[in-house]
């Protein structure tokens, strides 16, 4: 049994095809092992070794890749929404209702989503609380802090445009307090300072923008619904990338 | 009043208690790394 | 030391894929450790990253089974909810609407958050406390830092927890759907300022739409008055804390910090002294 393992084994890993995508052995020995890290393309966000300090879950408490791996889980789900899902007014909130009545797997994936969004929001800020705390936004990586201050805000953003997209009462409700506060921008908003004076209208001040209207409706769950399905994830992911690389250029800020 | 002056301390001691929270876990992961380094 | 000019020319000619570039750059800290000091990737990381991320997809499954996404009535204008709340993790700016106009509240207090958080690692010139935990060698970034963390999470709490209809306070004893009265009794600093010293309502001069009175003087010398002395004391009394920041970093660091310190100051100065507003202008008021 064993004998004929290993002969389908061998058949298929010495194929051309096999070959041409893995160009290393099993990761049984340590070369193989840095060869898996050096030749693979998302496992190269990692060095090949890493210092034993690093690896401390006491140092980082994994918050940073735990935060990356909602992000994951939240764009595969989020696909899976978006082929049940319609940003019409008239639409919207009948297909999240379908989502959990008539689609298969459709409530769950929807509670995976708001979990995983919850948690990649309260994730950030201990990462954030956590990279302060062992000041590892110090020289060279204070560029990295600042990154990483985007993605915090990026993240806070995407998920507060995602809380319009059921069109329920909480969520109109919520985003009409949030777009009261943009009225309020100084400057450029009607109802904030010296707006008036700089001829702020509710029809052309950032609130306007913002909703593509006056109030809360078919514009603003469109532009909502944009922006979260495809304008603020690919500004997130250019961000992560230069967040990555950063540290993997700067190495491991952790204890000796 | 006596509610205004119920949430000034509820603000405080919560506050308070937060700070000690994350000052609290500062000094044990500081003297959780330092005894390991003894250790060694 | 003058760098030397880097041309194409001075680049060491082989050095694998880098260009030559490889040989310039300094060595990291980690580099310069010997071998016994580091681990293979794979497996000790990924194994750890792939195991985490097991045990959290559990944990979200969990969640989502026991606890499903609410879905309320269909959104309509016409129904208002009380009290309306924006999601948790706005709430402490929604909570900071009470003691705060929107402009402050809703768009300068978090932008001033964000610009803190971004210029944070340009004014701590501390070199101590790089990648480990510690606050004997910075207790004073770890206390403000943990101060504004802890407003910010007391807001949040308060938000979530304590305000009900009307966005009233709450407590959990409370009957929850009965309306609280409304508390009113809150004046302006500059109308306490005009009844308690007997000043003179006429304004001094008046600079458009705004009248300024004496009492309205005196309350712009207090707000300034805040700041002036905020900054002063460390720059009088604690010199080498100002020396070790420098000006530009002193500066944009007292400003961060007093802005924070001036948020539970301006909300005890409601909730105690029943101040509305410290500072009024026709366009702005604080």
């Amino acid at each position: 049994m064993n004998k004929l393992l290993d002969q389908i084994r061998e058949n298929v890993t010495q194929t051309q095809v096999w070959k041409s995508i893995f160009r290393h052995g099993f990761p049984n020995n340590d070369a193989n092992r840095a060869l898996v890290m050096f030749s693979n393309v998302i496992l190269h966000l990692h060095p090949v070794r890493v210092r034993r300090g690093a690896l401390k879950i006491k140092f980082t408490w994994c918050l940073g890749g735990l935060t990356f791996f909602f992000f994951v889980m939240l764009a595969i789900t989020g696909v899976f929404l978006m082929f049940y899902y319609v940003p019409d007014t008239r639409r919207a909130y009948n297909d999240i209702k379908d989502l959990g009545t008539v689609i298969y797997f459709g409530g769950l994936f929807r509670n995976l989503h708001r979990w995983s969004a919850h948690a990649m929001v309260f994730s950030v800020w201990m990462h954030m609380t956590r990279v302060f705390l062992t000041g590892s936004y110090k020289p060279p990586r204070e560029f990295n802090w600042v990154v990483g201050v985007i993605l915090l805000v990026v993240t806070l953003v995407m998920s507060w445009t995602g809380y319009l997209l059921p069109w329920d009462q909480l969520a109109l409700w919520a985003v009409t307090v949030g777009s009261k506060m943009a009225e309020a921008t100084p400057l450029v908003g009607n109802a904030g300072p010296f707006g008036p004076e700089l001829g702020m209208t509710v029809n052309n001040d950032v609130r306007f923008v913002l909703l593509g209207g006056t109030v809360v409706g078919q514009s603003a769950l469109l532009r909502f619904y944009v922006l979260h399905c495809l304008g603020l994830p690919l500004v997130m992911a250019l961000f992560m990338a230069v967040h990555f690389w950063r540290i993997r250029k700067d190495g491991f800020s952790g204890p000796l | 009043m006596n509610d205004r002056l119920g949430i000034g301390i509820f603000l405080t001691v919560g506050t308070l208690l937060i700070m000690g929270l994350f000052l609290g876990v500062t000094i044990w992961l500081e003297n959780a790394f330092k005894k390991e380094k003894q250790k060694k | 030391m003058a760098e030397k000019e880097t041309t194409l020319g001075t680049l060491p000619k082989r050095d694998g894929n880098s260009g030559g570039l490889a040989a310039l750059i300094k060595k990291t800290a980690a580099e310069k450790m010997g071998p016994e000091d580091h681990v293979l990737v794979w497996p000790n990381l990924v194994y750890l990253e792939l195991i985490s991320m097991l045990v959290i997809t559990a944990g979200l499954l969990f969640l989502s089974i026991i606890s499903p996404a609410p879905l309320e009535e269909l959104a309509s204008s016409d129904t208002t909810p009380n009290p309306t709340k924006a999601p948790w993790y706005f709430l402490g700016l929604q909570e900071l609407l009470v003691y705060f106009d929107p402009w402050l509240a809703g768009v300068v207090l978090p932008s001033l958050i964000i610009v803190g958080l971004v210029l944070l690692p340009y004014i701590d010139p501390n070199p101590r406390g790089k990648g480990y935990y510690t606050f004997s060698e910075r207790k004073f970034a770890v206390l403000g830092f943990s101060f504004g963390l802890a407003l910010w999470y007391i807001l949040i709490v308060i938000g979530v927890w304590f305000r009900g209809l009307d966005w009233s306070w709450y407590w959990p004893w409370d009957n929850w759907h009965a309306h609280k009265p409304i508390t009113g009794g809150l004046v302006d600093l500059e109308v306490i300022l005009e009844k308690t010293l007997g000043l003179t309502q006429t304004p001094l001069v008046t600079l458009g739409r705004y009248a300024v009175t004496v009492a309205n003087l005196l309350t712009w010398v207090f707000f300034l008055g805040y700041y002036a002395v905020g900054f002063g004391i460390p720059f009088l009394f604690m010199r080498k804390f100002y020396n070790s920041l420098g000006f530009v970093r002193y500066n944009l660091m007292m400003f961060l910090f007093l802005s924070m310190l001036g948020v539970p100051l301006k909300i005890f100065l409601r909730l105690l002294a029943s101040i509305k507003y410290v500072l009024v202008t026709p366009w702005f008021k604080i």
